[in-house]
């Protein structure tokens, strides 16, 4: 390839890390987890009340809306925050697969579009299999800790979860120190302080709950250092 | 390209090598599309300038430029056409190739 790779690489990967400046994304991915967490404590009990059903059906709408239009919700908190604030940019391979496709059958004609729409499949494909080790990870975490009565296993489950998010968001978002070393500091915790009769779905519970609370805190602090740095501009003629 | 060395210097589109219209191909070749505040953010380039950089670039069909809205939000979006992102690969493999031959 004959391109300059350093500066376009580096343009191309502050292109990708300005979709999570504002830590929208992380926020809501850690209310989602939040959500599920509290319908897992607040279901365990079994209650069949009126109201009981109806908190729990709130709970669960709540979560699937986070979670189906998570993308939605991002971008629309974005319109009203961030591109008024620093501007509007999508990165290569952001688009849908399907976009993908009907340009390269339009364009495999042409060297540098097929050279280019190449690339994108390449980040596509990189991007898929990142996050499908992501989720095994915290599949594994979050139902090994259900499974496995050992305690010490929250601490295995912290560090699984760790290298989950470190190998899914590693090119694409700064990495927070926060989430890295949280899940394996937070393992230690639960392991050393939570009580043996915590047990089955509560386990996991617990953790979706501790992984959420570090998503949401990350999330408000790196929305809050975005709004600090980035004051909205006054408006002028462009 | 041809191969002439230091010769090939000549050849290389003034439109992109002036050094802010540089930073501004570079950042359109990274990315899908880009509204003029983040080029402005990226590239430090004040309002005036960055505009009448984007007219020039625009007028050689380097890239396209059109309005939209997502919201209420008004976005001025730059697109780099096929023969922008061509003339980008043209121009990044003349200097590559110059500077190689020149090498020490």
């Amino acid at each position: 390839m004959l391109l300059p790779r350093s500066t376009v690489h580096t343009a191309r990967q502050r292109a990708s890390r300005y979709l999570y400046v504002d830590g929208f994304s992380t926020l809501i991915a850690g209310l989602g987890c939040l959500l599920m967490a509290l319908q897992l404590f607040y279901s365990r009990d079994g209650r069949t009340t009126p109201i009981s059903l109806l908190v729990s059906l709130l709970i669960l709408f709540a979560y699937l809306a986070i979670m189906l239009r998570q993308r939605e919700i991002v971008e629309w908190l974005k319109t009203r925050i961030t591109y008024p604030r620093t501007g509007f940019a999508i990165p290569p391979g952001f688009e849908d697969d399907s976009v993908v496709h009907a340009d390269l059958a339009l364009l495999t004609v042409d060297e540098t579009e097929s050279n280019r729409l190449s690339e994108m499949r390449q980040v596509y494909a990189d991007k898929k299999r990142r996050m499908l080790f992501m989720i095994v990870a915290v599949l594994l975490a979050i139902f090994g800790s259900m499974l496995i009565p050992n305690r010490w296993f929250y601490v295995a489950s912290g560090i699984l979860m760790s290298a989950g998010v470190w190998t899914a968001t590693r090119r694409d978002q700064p990495l927070s120190w926060l989430i890295l070393a949280g899940f394996p500091l937070v393992g230690i915790g639960m392991a050393t302080f939570l009580s043996d009769r915590v047990v089955g779905p509560d386990r996991g519970a617990y953790l979706l709950a501790t992984a959420g609370s570090l998503f949401f805190l990350d999330g408000v602090l790196t929305l809050i250092r975005y709004l600090r740095r980035n004051p909205l501009p006054r408006p002028t003629q462009s | 390209m041809s191969g002439n060395g230091i010769k090939d210097l000549s050849s290389l589109d003034r439109m992109i090598h002036e050094p802010a219209r540089l930073m501004i191909v570079t950042l359109l070749y990274a990315v899908e599309e880009a509204d003029f505040v983040y080029l402005q953010r990226e590239c430090a380039l004040t309002q005036g300038n960055l505009s009448s950089h984007l007219s020039k670039l625009e007028r050689v069909r380097y890239l396209t430029i059109s309005k939209a809205f997502k919201g209420k939000y008004p976005l001025t979006l730059c697109r780099l056409t096929k023969k922008g992102r061509q003339a980008f690969e043209g121009y990044s493999a003349t200097l590559r190739s110059v500077t190689k031959a020149s090498a020490v």
